[in-house]
């Protein structure tokens, strides 16, 4: 759902005041079932759904009827044909996620690599072709998979009922742009739902809500006006962008997930901590093991383990198509499977020259943590270079910028220093302030190794300052959020 | 009571015994000394990567001819949290002592 939408929060008030004030009524005069809870928070999510786009809620409700009915079916079948039933599913949930996400890359960018597209080739494809796509299709297909997958492991093999299927793949605060839950750890707290509104849910809840809505509204959105794509040729502002771009996808993809943990822990559902401090990494390893945890977590249960299986000694090919193909489901453009790609190979470049290289430095410097984070997160800000920039030809014009040596001009730099004006100079340079002084209590909370890098944050007082820190500082105008487009 | 605290001797010595094999197996891989080794540290920290820690649950179920998780470096990301995790929920009470 998009949180910094005023209709979210409008549709929420409009569902919430009438259904609780009749569940108050209710439960005073013992006329309340609890079945009621299990129906309204389903109603409220497909409520919401359908507001943020009624022709993918058409689409949504046929995956969803299909999707519990096969699996429903699956479960009774012997192993062989139980296999063969997951199989297809599987296949079908994917081919509607190409379908709706794919389509126009493979026929016009891939297809169009090797012979000419017809320029009306759209009106004359059997099916509709969508000029974007609906929201949260590359989330809810993902957690449908692992559905049917963790459905075919289950040691019992039990029907679920109808309703908490639909609570387990509609939940509002997560469908759009995740977590990407398991059936483990979600299906558990909503089947049979019960609204949970203990003193500890709600504080809890409003903790995790300040942090998101301080992550997006004052960091991620305040930084984002100041991102120009349009910059080739100056090589210092075609690094600056891509360092603004890479404190803005942070907060912006953390804020959205913590604003989800929040909503979600007020209704009593805990949901995946989706992001761990991942800029305080000291390699790339560690990165992908604190960024996106539930989507890095889901390409290591769903592609790499089963299609490496026992061919151990391929690990480092799988590893790196693993990568690849989850830059692609990022988006359908060439510069998302470059970064997949990019970040496959860092990896193996890590394990089979990095190595050496830290043996070779740590003869030298006793410490070389701070080379490691830094090295680290310069590989981070170089592949946000590949991943903001759709546009294959300027992000090739932006590669090579960044190997030019005269890019690099004193002419250049004195550009790069003053192309703002003085307003714009103060307003960035105090947002880049709290945006590092942020990054710096989650170096601390690492370095004291607490049990969670943003619990500093959650300390009561603080998340209360940032709550009014956010009503002070947000952005005019909020920008979107980016994972939507995925 | 003396065969409770028997049992909890043989569980300790088990730890003990599959956090070495770790720590060795670990300090190989990595090219570390087995002293700079911290079985509470997190094994991201020493470098150790996916392949290595899927290489290393194979080596890990060969040794203790157990079948184990593969995602047991993943879910479980210190040596101590692993080793104590394979002791409490898998029957290896006893180890082999060739190592």
């Amino acid at each position: 759902m998009n949180f910094s939408e005023f209709s979210f929060w409008w549709i929420l008030l409009l569902f919430c005041v009438p259904f609780f004030t009749a569940r108050l009524v209710g439960q005073s005069c013992h006329l309340w079932r609890g079945s009621f809870d299990m129906v309204g928070i389903a109603a409220l999510s497909m409520l919401l759904f359908f507001h943020a786009s009624a022709t993918s809620f058409l689409v949504f409700v046929v995956q969803i009827l299909f999707n519990y009915g096969m699996v429903r079916w699956m479960i009774t079948r012997p192993p062989a044909q139980e296999r063969l039933i997951a199989t297809v599913l599987i296949i079908l949930d994917v081919c509607v996620l190409a379908y709706f996400k794919y389509l126009t890359f493979f026929v016009e960018d891939a297809l169009g690599l090797v012979m000419p597209v017809s320029s009306s080739w759209r009106s004359q494809f059997p099916l509709p072709v969508l000029g974007g796509i609906p929201p949260g299709v590359s989330f809810y297909t993902f957690q449908m998979v692992a559905f049917v997958v963790d459905s075919l492991k289950a040691r019992r093999k039990k029907a679920i009922e109808f309703m908490d299927y639909v609570n387990f793949v509609a939940f509002f605060p997560q469908i759009v742009a995740g977590p990407i839950e398991r059936r483990s750890s979600l299906l558990p707290q909503v089947s049979q739902f019960r609204f949970k509104f203990t003193a500890a849910n709600w504080d809890w809840g409003f903790r995790w809500l300040s942090l998101g809505l301080f992550m997006k509204f004052v960091l991620a959105d305040n930084i984002a006006p100041y991102i120009d794509l349009q910059e080739t040729a100056n090589a210092w502002l075609v690094w600056f962008y891509a360092f603004l771009f890479t404190l803005r996808i942070y907060f912006d993809f953390a804020g959205y997930s913590f604003i989800a943990l929040g909503i979600a822990r007020i209704l009593g559902v805990r949901l995946t901590v989706n992001f761990l401090a991942p800029y305080t990494s000291q390699s790339i390893n560690e990165f992908w093991r604190r960024w996106h945890v539930s989507l890095s977590t889901w390409f290591r249960d769903y592609v790499f383990l089963p299609l490496m299986g026992s061919r151990k000694a391929w690990a480092p090919a799988f590893l790196f198509i693993t990568f690849t193909l989850s830059g692609f489901w990022h988006g359908a453009a060439w510069n998302f499977i470059l970064w997949g790609a990019y970040h496959g190979a860092l990896l193996l470049l890590l394990r089979y020259a990095g190595r050496p290289f830290q043996k070779t430095v740590s003869q030298y410097i006793k410490q070389p943590q701070a080379l490691s984070w830094a090295l680290t997160f310069g590989s981070i800000i170089l592949g946000c270079v590949f991943f903001m920039e759709v546009n294959t030809p300027r992000l090739f014009t932006k590669l090579l910028t960044l190997v030019t040596p005269w890019a690099y001009s004193w002419h250049n730099l004195s550009h790069a220093l003053s192309h703002l004006s003085l307003n714009e100079s103060v307003a960035l340079g105090l947002t880049l302030l709290l945006a590092v002084g942020f990054l710096l209590v989650e170096h601390i909370a690492v370095w004291q190794e607490r049990a969670l890098a943003y619990e500093l944050f959650l300390v009561p007082w603080v998340a209360k300052t940032l709550l009014v820190l956010t009503i002070l500082l947000a952005a005019n105008i909020p920008s979107e959020f980016i994972y939507f487009e995925f | 009571m003396n065969s409770s605290i028997t049992q909890s001797q043989a569980t300790a010595s088990t730890l003990t015994t599959i956090q070495d094999w770790m720590v060795q197996q670990i300090a190989d891989v990595l090219s570390l000394d087995v002293a700079a080794i911290d079985v509470n540290q997190s094994l991201t920290r020493y470098g150790l990567d996916s392949i290595d820690a899927v290489t290393l649950v194979a080596d890990l179920e060969d040794w203790l001819e157990q079948e184990l998780p593969s995602t047991l470096f993943w879910d479980y990301p210190t040596i101590a949290k692993a080793a104590t995790y394979l002791v409490n929920e898998f029957e290896v009470s006893t180890v082999p002592s060739d190592g």
